[in-house]
């Protein structure tokens, strides 16, 4: 038997684990049964966390003598890394990417016409300070004006219910009171004038007075109903992949107080700005992006130079010597990557956690959502987005697309993720979608299950100080975490982004002059 | 006739005291009058030290209100001049540094207002590196710092360089509305920094 039929054997008795092997396709009968079973067409499709994994537990790589050199070369192909290439483009720069194209968590497939997310999805549009890069790129940002969210509990799908929908949640009175306070709660700290949106506030002090508080803290003060509370760590844990009871309350409201806010998408989400990036980097630059190249080393050595050592798509270990480096990618990465970063800062990265998304991509027959966004109170599913909810993203011949997200927080949800039956985890997620979308019975057609690595920070009280200190310049590095303001949003990638190349550029003229 | 003599003998008494002021002291109509000699002199000699510093010093303060591109710009080509000219100089870095933190205000990218900031912030901390006890160089950097907005994290310079100027100020002859303006100013800057930690 071929390896390849073995695991097809293997995954249709629900033998093979998510984490052996990243990207599984389900057909799926008009039963609800697994009908076929689809291995990638390519293994390493996703999955390039082989390498990095071995760099974080330890494994010492051989690091071999230069073979190129640039003035700067960036690490990370997301938006804060392309964001640095679009400002870095005058320089003799490249950037290098782990997975075989470029977009990190924000990608987008397209299938039978319509657009979906690989990863990140929501803004709130072109906001300042960011309007003129959002325009200069021609983003075409679209409203979700109608229904942008649903929240299903007690078999029941419930329009808005932080709208004029809290008057029909099937709770009691005092509950649905509650509702209504958080929205009026939520709206007030929204407030570009004295609210807590950044980057459209100046309010630091209300800020700073949250963000010495844990949310479970800030809760307790507020005596929301239990119902209103569960709401809200649901919604946290469908944005930063956790509920928040121990991150900073700052972050926790920030992102509640975007429910406020207009709300914006892309047809199959951030992937668009990503790709329009690529675009406009490569027609400056037509060999600035190295793809399948896996950083495990990185350090400032005593020429005023900086090693980047990666394995490349060959699986050969190759370095690159370059007058400065931005790091575009997640802290936890930088801690285990670049030498000596750690011990210069010691404590400073352990306060830090990332937690996993299980994603799931489902093709069905006909359109079953009845709003842009489901949040379900009691499912394993726990959101799920219709891309094709916008117009301009639907399909010709009438099928759909639901893309379904399910936290896995922290390490131990992590490691549960990887040894979970994928095979059981496919049937689950079809028969959540049966109960909280009812159309969709009998309409899925298959389900693809893929995970999106962890990129999802969450962060302690205080991490305004603790995200600056973390995106100093160390030596010749300058870092571009998009997890900046505390948490993965596209403004604190593309804010990101700026600031690292801005500290590059410093570098690079300093060494000229 | 008797009205523009004057005139001309009150400017050419109001010139003389300005040229024998401090440069960053000057202020309007003294300002000005003491930027054209500066001016005319470097016209006629473009290596003239004192007058491309004092120049640029005298357009930073002109522009620390409200700032001009244009003015901004020349003051910058006389202080990098200046810079070229006397490289050890860290007075003439520091008010380069400040100058360069000015020239975010013109800017609409915030890429590009970071890149202005972090440059200019970057010299001014240089410069206090290399002559930490220099008194113009820390009241430079001090008031930069405290006329940043908060966000940026630089208040805690304008704290640490407002108490070492004043604690210079203790064992040298420092003028008495400066020692004022530091305290009060200090005061300031710790309030800001207590009410952003």
């Amino acid at each position: 038997m071929k390896r390849r039929d073995a695991l097809k054997s293997m995954l249709a008795l629900g033998a093979l684990s998510l984490g052996s092997c990243s990207g599984i396709n389900f057909r799926i009968d008009s039963d609800g049964n697994i009908a076929e079973v689809e291995l990638p067409e390519e293994f390493t499709e996703v999955d390039h966390f082989q390498v990095t994994h071995a760099l974080r537990d330890g494994h010492r790589f051989t690091i071999p003598e230069p073979s190129m050199r640039k003035d700067v070369v960036i690490v990370g192909g997301g938006i804060s890394g392309l964001t640095a290439l679009k400002n870095l483009a005058d320089y003799d720069v490249l950037l290098v990417e782990k997975e075989h194209e470029v977009g990190g968590n924000s990608r987008r497939r397209k299938a039978n016409g319509i657009y979906y997310p690989l990863g990140a999805l929501l803004s709130q549009g072109p906001i300042a300070p960011f309007t003129e890069f959002f325009n200069g790129l021609a983003i075409p940002f679209e409203p979700l004006n109608e229904k942008p969210m649903s929240y299903h509990i007690q078999g029941r799908a419930i329009p808005e219910p932080l709208e004029s929908g809290w008057r029909q949640l099937p709770l009691s009175t005092e509950a649905r009171a509650s509702f209504s306070r958080l929205s009026d709660d939520l709206a007030a700290l929204a407030k570009p004038s004295d609210g807590i949106f950044f980057p459209r506030t100046d309010n630091k002090t209300a800020i700073k007075a949250l963000d010495r508080l844990t949310f479970k803290q800030y809760l307790a003060q507020k005596n929301y109903a239990p119902e209103a509370e569960q709401f809200m760590r649901l919604i946290l844990s469908s944005r930063l992949g956790e509920q928040g009871d121990d991150v900073s309350a700052w972050v926790a409201l920030y992102i509640l107080s975007t429910l406020k806010q207009p709300a914006f998408t892309l047809p199959g989400g951030h992937g668009v700005i990503a790709e329009k990036l690529r675009e406009q980097g490569l027609r400056r630059k037509a060999d600035a992006i190295m793809t399948g190249f896996t950083m495990i080393n990185m350090e400032n050595k005593a020429n005023d130079k900086v090693w980047i050592t990666g394995v490349d798509a060959d699986g050969a270990l190759q370095t690159i010597e370059a007058s400065c480096a931005v790091l575009a990618a997640p802290k936890v990465y930088a801690k285990h990557a670049v030498r000596d970063l750690a011990k210069e800062r010691p404590g400073l990265y352990d306060r830090f956690h990332y937690n996993a998304y299980l994603v799931a991509q489902v093709e069905l027959a006909k359109p079953v959502a009845d709003s842009f966004e489901t949040i379900s109170a009691s499912h394993f599913s726990r959101f799920t987005v219709a891309a094709d909810w916008l117009k301009s993203n639907r399909s010709t011949d009438g099928s759909s697309h639901l893309t379904v997200y399910v936290p896995y927080p922290g390490v131990p949800g992590r490691m549960a993720l990887y040894g979970e039956s994928a095979a059981r985890l496919a049937k689950t997620i079809v028969n959540d979608l049966y109960e909280i979308m009812p159309k969709s019975r009998g309409a899925i057609r298959s389900i693809y299950l893929h995970r999106w690595g962890h990129p999802m920070v969450s962060c302690a009280p205080g991490m305004e100080q603790l995200c600056a200190t973390a995106k100093e310049p160390f030596g010749r590095i300058a870092f571009a975490h998009s997890d900046s303001f505390g948490i993965s949003g596209l403004y604190s990638a593309v804010w990101s982004g700026m600031e690292a190349s801005a500290d590059a550029r410093i570098l690079l003229e300093e060494q000229e002059a | 006739m008797k009205k523009t003599l004057t005139t001309l003998l009150l400017a050419s008494v109001s010139i003389t005291r300005a040229l024998a002021a401090q440069p960053q002291d000057l202020q309007g109509e003294e300002a000005k009058m003491a930027l054209t000699q500066y001016e005319t002199r470097i016209s006629a000699n473009a290596n003239d030290l004192e007058a491309l510093k004092s120049a640029g010093i005298i357009l930073h303060q002109l522009n620390r209100g409200h700032a001009d591109p244009q003015q901004v710009s020349k003051a910058e080509g006389y202080l990098k001049k200046a810079k070229d000219l006397q490289a050890n100089d860290q007075e003439t870095a520091a008010w380069l540094g400040s100058l360069t933190t000015m020239k975010a205000l013109f800017e609409t990218d915030p890429g590009q207002q970071s890149f202005y900031v972090k440059l200019g912030t970057r010299m001014l901390d240089k410069a206090i590196h290399k002559a930490p006890d220099n008194l113009v160089v820390r009241l430079t950097r001090a008031y930069n710092s405290l006329e940043l907005p908060p966000f940026l994290k630089r208040t805690k310079f304008a704290v640490e360089d407002f108490k070492h100027y004043l604690k210079l100020c203790e064992s040298q002859n420092c003028p008495q509305p400066y020692v004022v303006d530091a305290t009060s100013k200090l005061t300031t800057a710790e309030k800001i920094l207590a009410d952003n930690l």
